[in-house]
């Protein structure tokens, strides 16, 4: 052995513990926080704790929206088909089919109700793999009630900031447009866990308890709500919308058909699949996103701009002969009322006497008039997918047909809210509390005010009123032509005349080409101090007066005359 | 003589070293258990000083004379799992005597050693003749593949790691050096083609740069060539894919690969002085495998960090430096190479499992020495320390 071969031996030597001495310094100083952190990662497995989701109240307190517990039955492992078809029988529950194709865990039934859960969990032993998971459910307790203003939620579809997957989320209504009060901060929990996922203990120090939801409260009143949607059972397309004159605020609103909320997502889909399958779009809400021409109804608002344009007075007659002649066109009343004054053209409705003000109004005039008293506008609700509805202007006929290309016939249609006309319930709602208040135009809400579980107030609905550009004369004649509407002895409306409140309505209705007419009714009440605006469509219901009336007349004596104290009815 | 009186009979450094690692090679395995193999642990420490005090003072010239009885003795042992056992995977690395269970091939190791320094070191050996390579060669192979068969390739690549590192010691010429080695690097080297390629064309580079003859080039590159495309058809699954799942860990992410990324994590999560005796996370939650044996060095990593790394690495750079001095100062050429042996033995089973630990190697079953914790292994560690202990006595008797 000579010299050089030692030296070789010691440099091998040598470099070999340079070498894992450099890797050690690059593992453990260089690299050192991220191989922690993946140490951590590791050992600890976070776990969400979902916030429970806010509850919702009607304006006295009453709950309407809450949370419970669900019991899911679970299968872990797939190799136990015979149990599951013995389970089938025992329990007398329908349960997903099991097939090769699923995966596990594989939810067998959802909700199976506390007496299922309890005998599973009972005879645990006897059925291996299989498992009850509890979740936390929305609740509703009044199931189809008022399911528009509820609106539904779901499983958000994609991860966004603030949730996490499976999280649930509004989807339509108050739900959807309040879903950042009501949904609450999910907490967080760390586990340690070994390498096979099991726990090992909870790190309580860095535990985050969930943040509930805040709590709604809706200007609904539930007893009215339930009221009217008694008095519309019969029908099974509708929309009603019920409005405190006063602020603005919506004490009830109908949309049929309608749809159980607790149901939208029950497993198998087949409630879903109804409810998208039905020609009615029941998930629709028709007192804010479905147009309707007004009929009648709107009378109100071409007297208004008529009286205001100084066209007519209340003085001015015109003669009904069962119709009016334009051009070679003859555009028929729907009775001869002889001569007419204004205020019997509305009690008694007639068709003529618009036509004739209609002409002399012109499109644009009557157009231009309905915009600035709220219709073809949103109204600002605050509940997802309103619609404006439309007016149609000279532009939109020119845009439509062709500049000069319609007939000046339209003002004569639109003066009796036919044609293209579209207005949605809730914007009849807010014009005839606008009428029955005075003159103020609000904002409809359904939230009155949101508090946390601490309670306190985070937000207040509430509505500036603007004014009709209308004088207080002609308001109060409209009034006054409305109370005549339901009690004169001719008046259209007179089915709903009521011997405990003064009501004052307007009739309406809507020519549908594809069927039987929409019965359209408006009214307020009681006359003198109104506190409640209401406007009722009935699709293919017929006539205004006969069907709508009478409706809205039981409506508002259930609920204003129970609040008068009037018991006897 | 007065110099040997100086140095005194004992290397103290190497005692130091040793029971050091000892102690702290203890203090892993407690923490690895959770202090549930430390008893058995203190038993074979105790029975590896009893083989050292063995090795220290059994007269030298007797190693010499009984060798190739030993190296008999060892590959009869080598022999005994391959004819009762199985085909079972990794049993048969092991002798089940019912009432203690060891591993031949860590015994082999000595039997190896010892003849083979007995041969090499012989008047008759001529390093630069072919000739006298053949038997040291016929003595390797025969524990080599039995070992190799057993299977357990890390034990054999210690054996070639033995082999040549004795003929380098002797002066045997590079050329033939070559012709053992690099037909191994090209076997191992194969299993990833653009790694095989570099290989070959870095071989082809370096022996033209060594200016070596044409038929010298010709038949190593030959050799190469022959091996590296054979190897795919002779190598089993399993090491397949543990070569592979180094090459590519990712892949396998529960498979041996997962095993070198937890000891990753676990190591480079300690930093600079641990997470604390007790407190790794990683091996309290059973996140890496065989912690007290082939994984030992990842809990000295996560618990005392880099200083404690760099404690252990610094022992073991002790102990392997001392072994090669002494074989520099040796009394004769056989206990020179002994002794160069047991510093080879120490290094080669160091940075394998170091090195794996660290990523820097495929997984490989093998101790790390004096702190994994394995009754053969420490028995057999210790006793190469005695010989060392030994061979330094001696190192002035004529």
């Amino acid at each position: 052995m000579s010299q050089s071969t030692l030296r070789l031996f010691k440099t091998i030597v040598g470099l070999c513990f340079v070498a894992l001495s450099i890797r050690l310094f690059q593992l453990q100083f260089v690299e050192g926080t991220k191989w922690f952190r993946l140490s951590e990662e590791n050992r600890v497995k976070l776990l969400y704790i979902r916030a429970p989701r806010g509850r919702m109240f009607d304006r006295n307190g009453c709950l309407l929206v809450n949370n419970r517990s669900s019991y899911s039955l679970v299968l872990d492992e797939t190799s136990n088909h015979g149990l599951v078809e013995n389970l089938k029988e025992e329990l007398d529950i329908p349960l997903r089919t099991v097939d090769s194709t699923i995966s596990c865990p594989f939810t067998l039934a959802r909700d199976i109700g506390i007496q299922v859960a309890s005998y599973i969990e009972e005879h645990n032993h006897e059925l291996p793999g299989l498992s009850v998971e509890t979740r936390v459910v929305r609740n509703y307790p009044y199931g189809t009630v008022a399911s528009h203003v509820f609106g539904y939620i779901g499983e958000i579809s994609k991860l966004k900031r603030g949730y996490t997957l499976g999280d649930q989320t509004g989807l339509t209504g108050t739900e959807n447009q309040y879903e950042s009060y009501l949904k609450g901060e999910n907490g967080t929990e760390y586990l340690e866990v070994d390498a096979k996922g099991r726990a090992i203990r909870k790190l309580e120090e860095r535990t985050e308890a969930a943040v509930p939801g805040n709590d709604v409260y809706l200007t609904l009143d539930m007893e009215l709500q339930s009221i009217m949607e008694s008095e519309l059972a019969q029908y099974e397309v509708c929309a009603a919308v019920a409005m405190d004159p006063r602020d603005g605020s919506i004490l009830a609103m109908v949309s049929k058909p309608n749809f159980d909320p607790n149901q939208v997502f029950m497993t198998p889909a087949e409630y879903w699949r109804k409810l998208t399958d039905s020609p009615h779009s029941p998930l629709w809400n028709r007192a804010i996103s479905s147009g309707y021409p007004p009929g009648s109804v709107f009378k109100l608002v071409v007297v208004a701009i008529g009286l205001e344009g100084g066209v007519v007075n209340r003085r001015t007659t015109m003669h009904c002969g069962g119709g009016y002649q334009l051009g070679n066109r003859f555009f028929k009343c729907w009775d001869v009322h002889g001569k007419v004054d204004l205020r019997e053209a509305i009690v008694q409705s007639c068709d003529s006497y618009l036509y004739q003000l209609g002409e002399r109004l012109g499109v644009q005039r009557i157009a231009e008039g309905a915009l600035k008293l709220g219709f073809g506008s949103l109204t600002g609700i605050d509940l997802p997918n309103e619609k404006p509805g439309l007016i149609p202007t000279t532009e939109w006929y020119d845009s439509k047909y062709g500049k000069g290309n319609w007939s000046r016939g339209v003002a004569l249609n639109l003066s009796v809210g036919q044609g293209e006309i579209l207005v949605t319930p809730v914007q009849l709602a807010r014009f005839i509390s606008a009428l029955a208040n005075g003159g103020i135009l609000y904002r409809p809400f359904v939230v009155r005010e949101i508090v946390d579980r601490d309670g306190r107030r985070l937000y207040r609905g509430e509505s500036k009123g603007e004014r009709l550009p209308l004088s207080n004369q002609t308001i109060q004649t409209l009034r006054e032509f409305m109370l005549g509407v339901v009690n004169d002895e001719l008046g259209t409306g007179i089915r709903g005349r009521s011997e405990f409140v003064q009501i004052g309505g307007k009739t309406g209705t809507a020519q549908n080409p594809t069927g039987e007419d929409h019965a359209v009714f408006c009214c307020f009440a009681p006359f003198d101090k109104p506190r409640i605006a209401m406007a009722i469509i009935i699709e293919r219901g017929g006539h205004g007066g006969p069907v709508a009336a009478p409706i809205a007349r039981r409506v508002i004596e259930r609920y204003v005359c129970k609040k008068e104290g009037v018991q006897d009815l | 003589m007065q110099e040997g009186r100086r140095a005194g009979p004992l290397d103290l450094w190497v005692v130091a070293a040793l029971i050091l690692l000892l102690v702290f090679g203890s203090l892993i395995v407690y923490s690895a258990t959770e202090g549930e193999y430390v008893k058995r642990h203190g038993a074979y420490i105790l029975l590896g000083g009893l083989a050292l005090l063995f090795a220290y003072t059994f007269h030298f010239r007797n190693f010499w004379a009984l060798s190739y009885f030993i190296w008999l003795g060892s590959v009869a042992l080598l022999t005994i799992p391959l004819l009762t056992h199985s085909q079972e995977v990794f049993a048969r690395r092991w002798v089940d005597l019912g009432f203690i269970r060891f591993q031949p091939s860590e015994f082999a190791k000595i039997g190896l050693i010892l003849a083979l320094a007995r041969n090499i070191s012989a008047k008759q050996f001529d390093p630069r003749k072919l000739k006298s390579l053949i038997a040291p060669i016929g003595i390797f192979l025969l524990p080599f593949g039995l070992t190799v068969v057993e299977p357990d390739l890390t034990t054999a690549l210690v054996f070639c790691v033995i082999l040549v590192g004795m003929f380098i010691w002797r002066g045997v010429s590079l050329f033939y050096i070559l012709i053992l080695v690099t037909p191994v690097l090209s076997v191992v080297l194969s299993f990833h083609h653009v790694f095989w390629g570099i290989y070959m064309a870095l071989l082809l580079v370096g022996l033209l740069v060594l200016r070596r003859s044409g038929f010298q080039i010709f038949s190593l590159f030959a050799m190469n060539s022959i091996v590296g495309v054979l190897n795919p058809i002779l190598l089993k699954d399993y090491q397949r894919s543990r070569i592979a799942s180094f090459v590519n860990p990712s892949g396998d992410p529960r498979g041996s690969g997962w095993s070198i990324f937890q000891s990753k994590i676990a190591i480079g999560s300690g930093g600079i002085l641990g997470k604390g005796f007790m407190m790794g996370t990683q091996k309290k939650l059973a996140f890496l495998p065989a912690v007290h044996t082939d994984l030992a060095f990842s809990v000295v990593g996560e618990e005392f960090g880099f200083i404690g790394c760099v404690v252990i690495l610094g022992l073991l750079f002790v102990l392997i430096l001392r072994a090669i001095t002494i074989a520099s100062c040796a009394r004769n050429m056989f206990g020179s190479l002994v002794a160069l042996s047991a510093g080879l033995v120490l290094l080669s089973q160091t940075v394998i499992n170091v090195g794996m630990n660290l990523g820097l190697v495929p997984v490989a079953g093998i101790p790390l020495p004096f702190v994994s914790y394995g009754g053969s292994s420490l028995l057999v560690s210790m006793a190469l320390v005695g010989l060392l202990l030994n061979i330094h006595r001696r190192r002035f008797d004529y």
